[in-house]
């Protein structure tokens, strides 16, 4: 063996070395990943691909599926009666949002509210969070009580009192999806108030010493210090509160189907009768598609636009 | 590293068994099994809940015990639609049960799926298709074939609460006849009870399936629903106008009905705030058993001076068809147990659903039964007015169509005949799109 033979298995040895444990910790990693890969794979990526495909067929079961290009999306934008109900139903969604900015500031509202060493803190932070946690079919039928268009409805029951004409609530096409969105605001709040919590918490205190001592007061405080430093938190919320209220399904289906005269219809809610009541599969994929578009359009706006707005600090 | 490997072999081992498991075997197991010694096994998909769902059970557990051949293994699979769409998407992946109780079969009729009632009828002389009202085997015929067997089946029925009409002065015997008297009744019944300016008791409503008593009301002003080809609606001709319009008047000419609170009714009308109320016969126990007060049972109102005719629903037996014929003949044999006298005599005295047999008033154990429920007596004599409401590919879009119509005629946002051409435009549409499946 040559001097510089042994020279260089020298060097290159220990880059070798750390080739091969880096295969062996990826290979491990692989491994441990499988199944929730696979799961994913099976139950979401398959079908998110499916649908992607069959969004261009005729496909009304139980009949078999027979490709006919963009017909399902001519139907949803072109034809007289479909581009219309689908037009409503987008109107609808984007109506519904109004919920998400609704939300935050509710919950940041209270949130700082609550982020003071009171007595009793932790009872209003446990109160507020309770909606989060309870089933989102048994909140609507409670709600549906609460919205009874009857004199004996509780809410009508306080108009009443206070000398108002009762209303229908949910059966009436004007109010029934401001009605939904104040639900999804108090059953939404719970959780953001947490999140928003954390992100208080982690402001350091000493920037409010130092702005206390130049004098600030606590709206300036607020605006210059809280906002900002909290608005990875609210970017957050945010992106959130989109997903989920594009996806909203339980309460529509529990207190108003989709009505009154398709008020309350929204993308998925769409999808939904198409699906599983028409059994169109085809058009439902295609309605599937562009929520798709939609929610990836939404979310490349969210971070051209808010994210230049937020700062890490 | 063999460890590792071990792992990779162990996990990609676990993720083969699970998509094997994903997928299925497409054709021998799901309908049923034979074994070595010739005993068949078959798949039953039902679509009862809550009490009358026991029952169901309870006759598939009495067929298993009356014979040693064959079992049946029942599975409940949600309500109408939601079996209807499991089953669709069974058939679309190719394992359907052996036998399915849907509502529509007919519909599912000309998919090829199902093998007609019509061919087992024939080769067997066991049963007599004369036994049974004609109103039934219509409900279930289409194109000719019978697809299904009769099974739990209902009249539309007009429930009332004997309490109220007594404290309006009504006489709770004479329950209205015609739409006139409901209007008449239902105004007395209709106040404010609190004295706070609002109404909260009214004189009538309908279950939230409205399109099924607008249907009635078309069927007894002689509105044909659908042509005999099935390629258009026919519910916007004057007569079906009429009796939108009629229905609009309830609302807003003799305020005796509630805008659009259909939801509410039932819960409403057990609360005593309703006086009348349209339901499906199949609620009779039911609402006897959760009603705090006195409730009475009458026929469908009428138009006066014309004749008495009303729609049956509900649903039916179907067999899949399967290669293999023993199989389809313990569907059969089993369909004919669920259908013959003893089933129906003893699921019409445990739910609300009616005896599918012209004699069932002539059996004893049901006039023993009828001496302490004569509530549901009503609803059986009501079978001699029924026919089969017309099934058609559209019938889904159709009934949601009519829905919609009658919120917006409640809510008084356009006329009768608008609505109904609306209605028409969108479900002609769907008529000429579903003739390309077929």
């Amino acid at each position: 063996m040559s001097k510089t033979e042994s020279l260089a298995k020298n060097t290159l040895s220990p880059s070798l070395q750390r080739k091969q444990r880096q295969r062996k910790e990826s290979l491990a990693a692989y491994a441990f990943l499988a199944p929730s890969i696979l799961i994913f794979a099976v139950f979401t990526f398959f079908p998110a691909i499916f649908s992607m495909v069959a969004g261009f067929f005729r496909w009304n079961l139980p009949y078999d599926p027979v490709f006919t290009g963009l017909s399902n999306f001519e139907f949803l934008f072109v034809d007289d009666i479909g581009a219309a109900e689908f037009g409503k139903s987008v109107l609808n969604t984007l109506y519904f949002m109004l919920g998400i900015p609704i939300n935050i500031c509710v919950s940041l509202w209270i949130a700082v509210m609550l982020n003071r060493r009171l007595p009793g803190v932790g009872i209003f932070r446990t109160a507020f969070f309770l909606p989060t946690l309870t089933s989102m079919a048994a909140i609507s039928v409670v709600w549906m009580w609460l919205y009874h268009p009857a004199d004996y409805g509780l809410f009508n029951t306080l108009l009443i009192r206070f000398g108002l004409p009762i209303q229908s609530w949910l059966r009436d096409p004007v109010l029934a999806m401001p009605c939904l969105i104040v639900l999804g605001v108090w059953r939404g709040m719970g959780y953001n108030i947490v999140i928003f919590l954390a992100g208080l918490q982690s402001i350091p205190h000493d920037l409010y010493e130092a702005s206390e001592i130049d004098g600030a007061n606590w709206w300036g405080q607020f605006r210059l210090i809280t906002l900002p430093l909290l608005s990875p938190t609210t970017f957050y919320i945010l992106i959130i509160g989109v997903i989920n209220s594009l996806k909203a399904f339980a309460e529509i289906d529990i207190m108003t189907q989709g009505g009154p005269l398709g008020a309350t219809t929204t993308l998925a809610y769409y999808l939904y009768q198409y699906a599983f009541q028409y059994f169109q599969i085809g058009l439902a994929s295609a309605v599937a598609i562009v929520l798709f578009v939609f929610i990836l359009v939404l979310t490349l706006i969210q971070f051209k636009v808010v994210e230049k707005r937020v700062h890490y600090g | 590293m063999t460890k590792i490997l071990k792992a990779i072999v162990l996990i990609a081992a676990l993720s083969s068994v699970m998509l094997v498991g994903c997928g299925g075997d497409a054709n021998s197991n799901s309908a049923g099994t034979i074994d070595k010694d010739g005993h068949i096994t078959i798949e039953f998909w039902y679509a009862l809940g809550g009490n009358s769902g026991e029952v169901v059970e309870e006759l598939v557990n009495q067929f298993n015990q009356s014979q040693t051949e064959i079992t049946v293994i029942g599975t409940y699979q949600g309500g109408y639609a939601s079996s209807m769409a499991k089953l669709w998407n069974a058939l679309s992946a190719k394992t359907p049960p052996a036998v399915a109780q849907i509502g529509g079969a007919p519909l599912v009729g000309n998919t090829g799926a199902i093998i007609p009632i019509t061919d087992f009828l024939n080769q067997s002389g066991d049963f007599d298709r004369d036994d049974i009202w004609e109103v039934f085997w219509d409900y279930n015929s289409a194109g000719g074939q019978i697809w299904s067997m009769p099974f739990n089946h209902s009249v539309p029925m007009l429930f009332y609460n004997r309490d109220l009409f007594i404290s309006a002065g009504l006489d709770p015997d004479q329950p209205p006849e015609t739409w006139d008297e409901v209007i008449q009744y239902g105004q007395l019944l209709t106040t404010d009870t609190d004295d706070n300016g609002e109404i909260d008791q009214w004189g009538f409503n309908t279950k939230d399936d409205t399109h099924w008593y607008l249907s009635t009301m078309f069927m007894e002003n002689g509105v044909e629903i659908v042509n005999s080809d099935e390629t258009e609606v026919l519910y916007t001709s004057p007569e079906a106008v009429e009796m939108l319009t009629l229905w609009g008047d309830f609302v807003h000419k003799h305020k005796i009905m509630p805008p659009n609170q259909h939801d509410e009714s039932k819960g409403d009308f057990l609360a005593g705030k309703v006086g009348m109320l349209l339901m499906s016969s199949s609620n009779v126990p039911g609402t006897i058993q959760d009603a705090p007060f006195d409730v009475g049972v009458a026929m469908f109102p009428t138009i006066a001076g014309k004749e008495r005719v009303v729609p049956v629903g509900g649903a039916s037996l179907i067999i899949l068809d399967h290669d293999n014929e023993l199989i389809k003949q313990a569907a059969w044999t089993f369909i004919k147990y669920m259908a013959n006298q003893e089933s129906s005599l003893y699921l019409s005295t445990h739910t609300g659903y009616l005896p599918i047999y012209k004699a069932a008033l002539e059996w004893p154990e049901m006039q023993s039964y009828l001496e302490d429920n004569h509530r549901s007596e009503e609803a059986i004599l009501q079978l001699e007015y029924a026919e089969s409401i017309p099934l058609f590919s559209a019938l889904g879009s159709s009934d949601a169509q009519l829905r919609v119509a009658i919120e917006a005629i409640e809510l008084g946002t356009s006329s009768p005949q608008e609505v109904l051409d609306h209605a028409k435009e969108v479900v002609d549409g769907v008529l000429l799109d579903n003739l390309q499946d077929q």
